[in-house]
């Protein structure tokens, strides 16, 4: 029993980080009614940015060093996320929807590439908590679980601020209903639209960092596959929709411990995620707080 | 006679002419120091062949397809293991084709109804899906260690009336045949009743549904016919490296051959084979040029190829051509002026 | 001979209702209109007859069977056709191809025949090609024939997807607003053009804005507003209904073209 509420806390763990990345692809896709593909890299790029800041700044003390890696990761995935609106979507605003997927496809394959050709291997990412555990009830739970829980938590809940509480996140989500109708009443669209990458860059990065701090190590291709999940999460909650993205990360993340328990084997732990993706797509593919939608005739 | 030839198969002479030229060169090639250049071309044939498949899937229906080189390793593996049972060669191949349509019919079923993104997501996780079954699956596909089919006795030598298909040159020939035989194919799929409803559906699906055309039904055929080319690919493939193992079908793989799909042009029969020529020879120009450690910019190359391409020419370096058929608009009764 | 009935059709969005307890008949042969402001639910109607809704309520038959829960695939086959608001031609292929896709309801041949190039296959071909350049020289198109069709212009694109419409053979013609966008001069050439295929016997039903052509061309005009049924009958009885010239008061142009030709 303590061995399964084990499992479901790893669950829990992976599926907030699941949900973190998640909200890149859902807030994306809301406005633009496009798939980020190259998200997963962004993902992996705040991976390598934490990397870089702690292996540069190992001589701060203790928690500084992290908290800058954070900074830089998610401050730098921002930007990154920004630039490649800029140059490889912007323009395909108007092309018909193949044209945007490939780019974006293009922009994820450079990404990776660039990074493999810099190191084709993985990369051992610094231990920056102590292996502690520490115990809850009857079970036990490491200190970076906690971090990585807490850490995402407090991220969503200042998304949830943002987007409900703020101005700035009432003109995202008006972009997201109606854009025209967005830019008719006066909200520069455009900006909102770059604003909209740069939050998903920038809990993708701290994603990236989160999920290098629990597995300890980097690697090019890292992003791939968290990357597929988090869409799986984002869709099965129901793909445009922000709380959606966060309840569909952790109940993926719960769904996949709980098939781990079933399927020991790691790469089968994948087909079971991307299982639950097809599954979704075919048996509702609103996902579970989506809404209908329909083409105009 | 050469005009006889060409009127009854409608070809024009210049492809003639580089029909002639490709069964020719390896004649000149083969006992120099180029002829390693023989396998490249036989390389690029293959690629031409799964070029072809995909272009019907995102050519001329418009579906984007992530994980078409799953059923390029479901036609080698199949040829694989059938070979080591001690089927002959042929057989294999038709059946190793067979094989790879029905799953794509049993992947398709399922998910041809959902939209253009989804849909490359999904067909995404097929093609991974398919890469870790036949990763892990160590009874029936040996893992990642792979099949080789050089050990056994059971494998049995591929005849051809009374030669056998052993040497990189005789695979260039078995692979430039059936280069033509799928060019032929996806020439007459594309001028037909089949062609332009797909063309159409990819123009516009609601017109095309309401203009009667059956979508589900219509995107079925085309997505199983493409898998037929893979299928043959990845058989004679199989025959020809003796050894087939997970990790030549990669997404990765499935990218180059979107890349070569799109960057070639989409929906366009030149455009598809300069897109697979293009990307097999970019990385042997790259190590001849550069050297050997360049080879592996060539997924960089490709990726900006595929972002510059979306961008500035979409419909690719050799653009279809509806219009070169030149019908002949007057009729008895006096053309009719706008 | 009644060629199309609704019978109480209704259709919602969510709670919004489009439209209510929607009757109305279509005599075989007659050129009726479907008139109303925007938002009247005119183009729903389209979609229901169409198959690509579902009614909430009410039923459609065409020459006497159930149609209402028919696929778009079976209503192209029992004979009905349409064009669209927004023009939905496959802009990459040339007209005389977007034409002969239009016969797509109407052949059958595919894989095998066209692989092995059966001399039936050949002689369907040769069926397409003609009957899409005969429907192309119906709508005086045929020197286009070989442009794509999203490279003509405006004009005779919307031509184009009429003679793409009429080569399923339809027994009714549904035209979502045909002549949006056209200049006067088109207009009238529209006119000419629709009087013709009446002739050739096929039904036709518009939904149309401009009264000019409207009052031109139909027999019978249905008006919708808000989702209902306000008021059926010629063209004559319509100008000179009240709820009907009421229902476009504040639209302007309309009421001002209503009102003009009441006194024409």
């Amino acid at each position: 029993m303590s061995n399964l509420i084990e499992q479901l806390l790893n669950g829990l763990t992976l599926g907030s980080i699941y949900a973190l990345v998640a909200l890149g692809y859902t807030m994306v896709y809301g406005i633009l009614l496009m798939i980020n593909f190259a998200h997963s890299e962004v993902f992996m790029a705040g991976a390598f940015l934490g990397w870089a800041t702690l292996t540069m700044a190992q001589s701060l003390p203790a928690p500084w060093g992290i908290i800058l890696a954070f900074a830089v990761g998610m401050a730098g995935c921002g930007s990154l996320a920004v630039g490649i609106e800029k140059c490889a979507y912007a323009p395909l605003r108007r092309a018909p929807r193949l044209a945007p997927l490939i780019s974006a496809i293009g922009v994820s394959i450079i990404l990776q590439n660039a990074v493999f050709l810099w190191r084709n291997d993985f990369l051992a990412f610094p231990l920056v908590f102590p292996q502690i555990q520490i115990p809850l009830g009857a079970v036990q739970i490491s200190l970076v679980q906690l971090v990585i829980l807490a850490s995402s938590l407090i991220l969503m809940f200042f998304l949830w601020l943002f987007v409900n509480k703020t101005r700035l996140g009432q003109a995202m989500r008006a972009c997201s209903q109606d854009r025209e109708a967005a830019e008719l009443v006066g909200i520069p669209v455009d900006q909102i639209i770059s604003m909209t990458f740069f939050i998903g860059a920038v809990l993708g990065g701290a994603g990236g960092i989160l999920y290098s701090l629990y597995y300890g190590s980097i690697k090019y291709n890292m992003g791939f596959v968290p990357g597929m999940k988090a869409f799986t999460a984002a869709v099965l909650g129901g793909i445009g929709n922000v709380p959606g993205a966060m309840l569909g990360g952790l109940l993926l993340g719960l769904a996949e411990a709980l098939g781990t328990a079933f399927l020991p084997q790691a790469e089968w732990k994948d087909v079971f995620a991307f299982g639950i993706l097809i599954l979704i797509l075919i048996l509702r593919p609103r996902g579970i707080l989506g809404e209908r939608t329909s083409e105009k005739l | 006679m050469i005009r006889r030839i060409n009127k009854t198969l409608r070809i024009q002479w210049p492809v003639l002419l580089l029909i002639f030229l490709a069964i020719l060169l390896p004649l000149f090639l083969e006992n120099t120091f180029y002829a390693y250049f023989i396998r490249i071309l036989g390389l690029a044939g293959l690629y031409m062949i799964i070029a072809l498949g995909l272009n019907i899937v995102v050519g001329y229906l418009g579906l984007l397809d992530l994980g078409f080189m799953a059923f390029y390793a479901i036609g080698a593996y199949s040829m694989a293991l059938l070979s080591l049972a001690g089927y002959g060669f042929w057989w294999s191949l038709l059946a190793s084709v067979l094989i790879t349509m029905f799953f794509r019919l049993a992947v398709g079923a399922p998910v041809l109804r959902l939209r253009g993104d989804y849909l490359a997501i999904v067909t995404l996780g097929f093609g991974e899906i398919t890469r870790i079954v036949l990763n892990n699956w160590d009874s029936l596909t040996n893992g990642p260690k792979g099949l080789s089919l050089l050990s056994s006795a059971a494998v049995q030598p591929i005849h051809f009336f009374h030669r056998t298909i052993s040497t990189n040159t005789d695979f260039y020939y078995l692979i430039l045949f059936f280069v033509v035989l799928c060019v032929v194919i996806s020439a007459r799929l594309e001028d037909s009743r089949m062609g332009r409803a797909w063309v159409a559906i990819r123009e516009n699906e609601i017109a095309a549904r309401l203009l009667g055309i059956e979508l589900t039904r219509m995107k079925m055929i085309g997505f199983v016919a493409s898998a037929a080319f893979a299928g043959a690919a990845g058989a004679i493939f199989a025959r020809w490296e003796n050894f087939v193992t997970p990790e030549s079908f990669t997404f990765w793989e499935s990218v180059m051959v979107v890349t070569m799909v799109v960057v070639g042009g989409m929906g366009s029969i030149p455009g598809v084979l300069l897109g697979a020529a293009i990307v097999v020879l970019i990385p042997e120009a790259l190590r001849n040029v550069l050297g050997t450690e360049f080879v592996s910019w060539r997924y960089l190359i490709f990726g900006v190829a595929l972002v510059l391409v979306a961008i500035f020419r979409p419909q690719g370096v050799w653009p279809n051509k509806r219009m070169s058929r030149e019908l002949k608009l007057e009729e008895k009764g006096g053309s009719q002026n706008r | 001979m009644i060629l199309l009935e609704t019978n109480n059709l209704g259709k919602s969005f969510g709670g919004l209702v489009a439209l209510h307890d929607i009757s109305l008949a279509i005599e075989a042969g007659e050129i009726a209109s479907l008139i109303g402001p925007n938002g009247a639910g005119k183009t729903t109607l389209f979609n229901l007859l169409t198959g690509v809704y579902k009614p909430d309520g009410g039923q459609i038959n065409f020459s006497g069977e159930r149609i209402d829960l028919d696929t778009p695939f079976r209503i192209t086959h029992r004979g009905i056709a349409r064009t669209f608001q927004n023009i939905r031609l496959f802009n990459n292929m040339t007209a005389l191809e977007n034409v002969m896709v239009g016969r797509h309801c109407r052949t059958k041949l595919e894989l095998i025949p066209a692989l092995f190039r059966t001399p039936g296959f050949y002689r369907e071909e040769h069926e397409i090609t003609q009957s899409a350049k005969e429907m192309l020289k119906f709508v005086g198109l045929l020197g286009a024939g070989n442009e794509l069709a999203g490279n003509l212009p405006y004009g005779d694109q919307r031509k184009l997807e009429i003679a793409r419409a009429l080569a399923t053979e339809p027994r009714l013609l549904l035209l979502d607003e045909p002549s949006a966008g056209m200049t006067q001069a088109e207009s009238l050439e529209l006119v000419r053009l629709i009087e013709k295929i009446s002739k050739e016997g096929v039904t036709i039903l518009l939904i149309e804005h401009r009264m000019s052509l409207v009052m031109k061309v139909s027999q019978r005009v249905h008006v919708l507003d808000h989702g209902v049924k306000i008021a059926e009958g010629s063209p004559g009885e319509i100008q000179s209904n009240p709820k009907v010239v009421e229902a476009y008061l504040g639209v302007g142009e309309e009421t001002r073209e209503i009102q003009e030709l009441g006194h024409a």
